[in-house]
C-alpha cells in the first residue's frame, strides 16, 4: 500500500548508546556520506532527526531516524524517543570496553520504555578503523548479540565500511516483520502535527 | 509512564552552596540594574518580578537578604566593577576545580527561571490555586487566564510576584546573554539548553496526549481537570472562530485567514489543528502545576482575532507567513523563540522570500522556528522587474563600476544635481519603489499588531530583512514603541484579565534581536532612539557602501546620502557592520550565499 507521496511506508529507527561512540557520526555517514574529526562535532543535544530515503526490492521507504544523546545531561524525556520505533540500533566502541559492557543498562532501558517486543534490535560495534586499539574482539560481541537475540554488525563511520549494510539488514529485518509497519491507519508513523487536520485528530500509528 | 519526572525540570541549584547562590543572586542584580531598555515604570515592574523568580530559585528568600541586593547596585555606584568581582568569583571557583561545572549549571537554571519554569514558581503558582481551587474543578472551568491573574493577585499580598510561567520575555533572554558573557560561558550553551527545554516540553506534551487517549490509566483527579480544562478551551476556541480576518469584511484580501496565519506562526506541535490547539493550551502535571504551554509557543494568546484593516494600512493585499522548513517528515519540535524574515524585493520570482534565507536557518540541528514574511509580492516582482532594467542601462552600469563608485557618491553627495542620465535611469525604479516603501509601512505595522497579539507566542521573537524587508521591521518597531509608550497594548478580550495584566504589564512586547541589512532609513533621525527601546539584546544595521542602488534612489526620493544602508548609524545602541566585502550592492542580498555570509559575520547567536 503504497502512499499517495510513493512510500511504502514510514520507519522509525532509533540510535542509542554511551556518549562518543560515534552514533551521529554513524548517521552522517549513513545520510550524507561525509565525516566529521572528533574535534569538529559537538555533543548531540537531546535528539535530532535525520531523513533519509531507501530503496528496498523496488519499493521506496522513508526512514526517519533518531540521533539520541548519549550524554545523561543532555537526555529528555527518554521514554518518547522509544514511541512507536520499528528498528533500534544499539552502537558500542570497539576500542572501549565500558561502552560494550554498558550495552546492558540500554538493553534495560529498551525494555523499560519501549514495549513493542517486535521491535527489531541491532547491535553496532563502531571504529574498526581503530584495529591496534581494539578491546573488544568480533567473536565476543558475536556471542552477545547471538545471547540477546539481536542483529550484530561491526562498521567504521570514519572508512565507511559497513555503515549502508548496517541500516540496509536493519530495514530488511523491520520489512520482513510485516506487524511493525502495516495494519497502520496511514503509511506514516511519525507525529504528524505540522498538517492542519481539520478533525484535529491526532494519530500517531504507534504500536508501542 | 514517567509521571515523576513530568515536572521535574532538572536544576542545579540545590546543589550549589549558599554563598554561591548568594552570589548569583547579586550579579542577577547588578546585571539586570546594568540593563535597560525603555526605562519606564512598565520595565521596573518587570525588573523586580524577574529578580523576585531569580531570589525564589535560589533560595534567597529573607527578606533582609533581598533588600541588602536589591540596593547593592545603589550602594556601590560602580556596577561594572561589581559584576566583574561577582562574576570572576564563579570563573576563579571553577578553574580551580578545573572545570566549566557550575557555570554551565547556572545557564542551565537562569534558563529555566527565564521561562518561570522553575519549580519554585510553579510551586507558587501551584500554591495559589490550591488556596483558590474550593470549588474544585469548577475553578478550571472559569476562564483559564483567570487562574493566572488569580495566582499573581494572591501572592501579591504575601510574596512579591515572580514572572508568569512558560512566558519567555526578550529582556529576560537579554539578561541571559549577558550573564553568559560575564561568567565566560559560550552563548551555544544557552541555545543547547533551551534546545533541551524545547524538546523537553514537546515530548512532555507528547506524553499527556498519549494519556489522554487512554484516559482511564490515568489519575481520576488529574483526567477531570483535563477534561475541564479542554472544555473551557474549546469554548474558547469556538466564540473566537466567529471572529476571523475574512469574516470581518473589510474586503480586504489577507493572504491568509487567521487559522492560517496562526497555523503560520505558532509552534508547528500547537498548529496541528483547533482540536489539537486547545489541548496543547494546558499541562496539568501530576502535582497539578498548570503551564500555559500554548502561550508559551503560539496561539493560546488567541491569534489575530477580528481584525480590522485600519485605515491606516489599507491598500495592503498580501500578508502572510511561510514556514522556512517545509520538510515535515521528522517531528518539528519548537522552539523557544522564533525568527521571522522578510525579503525587500523578488528579482526573480516568489520564491525568492524564502530561497536567501534558506542556508542559515535550515540546519537541522540547530532548528528554530523561522518564518518568512511575504507582503504583496506584486509590488515586490515589478521592483524587481523594475531594478533589473535599471541595472541594464549602461550610464547605471558605468557607475557600478567599482573605480568610479567613490567620485559618483561624492558627486551625489556634494551637489543637487544629478546628472541627467542617471536621473532618467533613476526614474524607472522611482514609482515601483515608492509604492514598494508604502506597502512595507503598511505591512509593518500589520506586523505590529501580529505580535502584541502574541500570534509568535510568548517567545522572544527575531527580526531580520533587507531592503524593503528592513523597512518592514523599521515600521514595526516605531509602532511597537508608540503604542507601548501610551500602554495601548492590552489584550482586549477580557475586562478583569486586562485588569491584570494592566496591573503587571505583562504584554509588553519586545523584539530580541533585529538585523536591518541594506535599509533605506535616513540615519540622522532621532527616531533610531524610539525604535531601540523596544529591541532588548542586539540591534544590528548592516550596510555596503558600494550599494549604488540603494544611493540612488535614496538620493532622489529624500534628497541625503545619510541612509542606514550606506553608512553605520551613530546610535549607541545600534551595532553596525560593514558588510560591502560579501555583496555586489543592494541586488547581492537576494543570494543565498550572500546573505547566509553576511549573517555568519554578524554571528546572530
Amino acid at each position: 500500500m503504497a502512499g499517495i507521496d510513493g512510500y511504502e511506508a514510514t520507519l522509525k529507527i532509533l540510535l542509542i548508546g554511551n556518549s562518543n561512540v560515534g552514533k551521529s557520526s554513524l548517521l552522517l555517514r549513513f545520510t550524507d556520506d561525509s565525516f566529521l574529526p572528533q574535534d569538529d562535532i559537538a555533543a548531540t543535544i537531546g535528539v535530532d532527526f535525520k531523513v533519509q530515503d531507501m530503496l528496498f526490492e523496488g519499493k521506496k521507504y522513508k526512514l526517519t531516524i533518531w540521533d539520541t544523546a548519549g550524554h545523561e545531561r543532555f537526555r529528555t524525556l527518554t521514554s518518547s524517543y522509544y514511541r512507536g520505533a520499528q528498528g533500534v540500533i544499539l552502537v558500542y566502541d570497539v576500542s572501549n570496553r565500558e561502552t560494550f559492557d554498558q550495552l546492558e543498562n540500554w538493553f534495560d532501558e529498551l525494555r523499560t520504555y519501549c514495549r513493542n517486543k517486535d521491535v527489531v534490535k541491532m547491535i553496532v560495534g563502531n571504529k574498526v578503523d581503530k584495529e591496534e586499539q581494539r578491546v573488544i574482539s568480533r567473536r565476543e560481541a558475536e556471542a552477545y548479540a547471538r545471547k540477546s537475540h539481536t542483529l550484530f554488525l561491526e562498521c567504521s563511520a570514519k572508512t565507511r565500511y559497513g555503515v549502508k549494510e548496517a541500516f540496509e539488514e536493519l530495514v530488511k529485518k523491520i520489512i520482513e516483520t510485516p506487524s511493525l509497519w502495516q495494519k497502520r491507519p496511514s503509511p506514516s508513523n511519525n507525529i504528524d502535527l505540522t498538517r492542519p487536520k481539520d478533525d484535529g485528530k491526532q494519530d500517531d500509528g504507534c504500536n508501542c | 509512564m514517567e509521571k515523576e519526572n513530568l515536572i521535574k525540570l532538572p536544576t542545579y541549584s540545590h546543589t550549589w552552596t549558599s554563598t554561591q547562590r548568594f552570589d548569583l543572586a547579586a550579579l542577577c542584580v547588578n546585571i539586570v540594574a546594568d540593563s535597560s531598555w525603555s526605562s519606564n515604570d512598565a520595565e521596573k515592574n518587570w525588573k523586580r518580578r524577574f529578580l523576585a523568580s531569580v531570589f525564589h530559585h535560589l533560595a534567597v528568600d529573607k527578606r533582609v537578604e533581598q533588600d541588602v541586593l536589591l540596593k547593592m547596585p545603589e550602594e556601590t555606584g560602580d556596577i561594572s566593577s561589581a559584576i566583574n568581582l561577582l562574576s570572576s568569583s564563579f570563573i576563579n571557583n571553577d578553574e580551580e576545580r578545573e572545570q566549566r561545572g557550575i557555570r554551565e549549571e547556572i545557564i542551565s537554571d537562569m534558563v529555566i527561571i527565564c521561562l518561570g519554569l522553575s519549580p519554585s514558581n510553579l510551586e507558587n503558582v501551584d500554591k495559589q490555586l490550591k488556596t483558590n481551587d474550593n470549588s474544585g474543578e469548577n475553578f478550571i472551568k472559569e476562564k483559564i487566564g483567570n487562574v493566572i491573574s488569580n495566582a499573581i493577585s494572591s501572592s501579591d499580598s504575601s510574596s512579591p510576584p515572580t514572572i508568569m510561567p512558560a512566558e519567555y520575555d526578550s529582556r529576560a533572554r537579554a539578561i541571559l546573554f549577558k550573564l553568559a558573557f560575564y561568567i565566560n560561558i559560550s552563548p551555544s550553551n544557552i541555545r543547547s539548553t533551551e534546545k533541551v527545554l524545547a524538546q523537553y516540553l514537546y515530548f512532555m506534551r507528547q506524553q499527556q496526549l498519549e494519556a489522554e487517549k487512554n484516559g482511564s490509566q490515568d489519575d481520576h483527579e488529574i483526567q477531570g481537570l483535563h477534561t475541564s480544562a479542554n472544555e473551557s478551551l474549546n469554548e474558547r476556541e469556538k466564540r473566537k472562530k466567529k471572529w476571523r480576518w475574512m469574516a470581518t469584511g473589510v474586503g480586504v484580501v489577507v493572504g491568509a485567514t487567521a487559522i492560517g496565519l496562526t497555523g503560520g506562526l505558532a509552534a508547528p506541535f500547537v498548529a496541528g489543528g483547533i482540536g489539537a490547539i486547545t489541548g496543547a493550551s494546558i499541562i496539568v502535571t501530576a502535582a497539578s502545576n498548570v503551564v500555559l504551554m500554548g502561550s508559551l509557543f503560539g496561539i493560546a494568546g488567541g491569534g489575530l482575532t477580528g481584525y480590522n484593516m485600519h485605515k491606516r494600512t489599507q491598500g495592503l493585499k498580501e500578508f502572510a507567513f511561510t514556514r522556512v522548513i517545509q520538510d515535515d517528515s521528522s517531528p518539528l519540535i519548537p522552539s523557544l523563540y522564533v525568527n521571522i524574515v522578510i525579503s525587500g524585493y523578488l528579482l526573480e520570482d516568489n520564491n525568492e522570500v524564502i530561497t536567501p534565507w534558506l542556508p542559515t536557518f535550515q540546519n537541522g540541528a540547530n532548528y528554530s522556528d523561522t518564518f518568512a514574511l511575504t507582503f504583496d509580492t506584486e509590488i515586490l516582482r515589478s521592483l524587481g522587474r523594475a531594478f533589473r532594467r535599471f541595472l541594464a542601462e549602461s550610464v547605471v552600469k558605468a557607475v557600478a563600476n567599482s573605480a568610479i563608485q567613490r567620485t559618483v557618491f561624492a558627486a551625489l553627495a556634494n551637489s543637487l544635481l544629478i546628472p541627467a542620465s542617471l536621473m532618467k535611469a533613476v526614474e524607472m525604479i522611482s514609482n515601483p519603489w515608492a509604492l514598494g516603501a508604502d506597502r512595507a509601512q503598511k505591512a509593518g505595522l500589520v506586523l505590529a499588531d501580529v505580535l502584541i497579539e502574541r500570534v509568535q507566542g510568548k517567545r522572544p521573537t527575531v527580526l531580520i530583512g533587507y531592503s524593503l524587508g528592513a523597512l518592514v521591521i523599521w515600521h514595526c518597531l516605531l509602532e511597537l514603541a508608540k503604542k507601548q509608550q501610551y500602554g495601548l497594548i492590552d489584550t482586549g478580550k477580557n475586562k478583569f484579565l486586562t485588569h491584570f495584566f494592566l496591573i503587571l504589564n505583562n504584554n509588553y512586547i519586545c523584539i530580541n534581536l533585529v538585523v536591518l541589512i541594506g535599509a533605506p532609513i535616513s540615519t540622522q533621525t532621532s527616531k533610531w532612539k524610539n525604535a531601540s527601546s523596544v529591541v532588548g539584546r542586539r540591534f544590528i544595521n548592516a550596510y555596503a557602501t558600494n550599494d549604488i542602488v540603494l544611493g540612488l534612489i535614496y538620493r532622489v526620493h529624500s534628497l541625503d546620502l545619510n541612509v542606514a544602508g550606506l553608512h553605520a548609524v551613530g546610535f549607541e545602541k545600534v551595532e553596525n557592520y560593514d558588510i560591502t566585502k560579501f555583496t555586489s550592492g543592494h541586488l547581492g542580498y537576494r543570494e543565498p550565499e550572500t546573505l547566509t555570509k553576511i549573517l555568519e559575520e554578524i554571528k546572530l547567536d
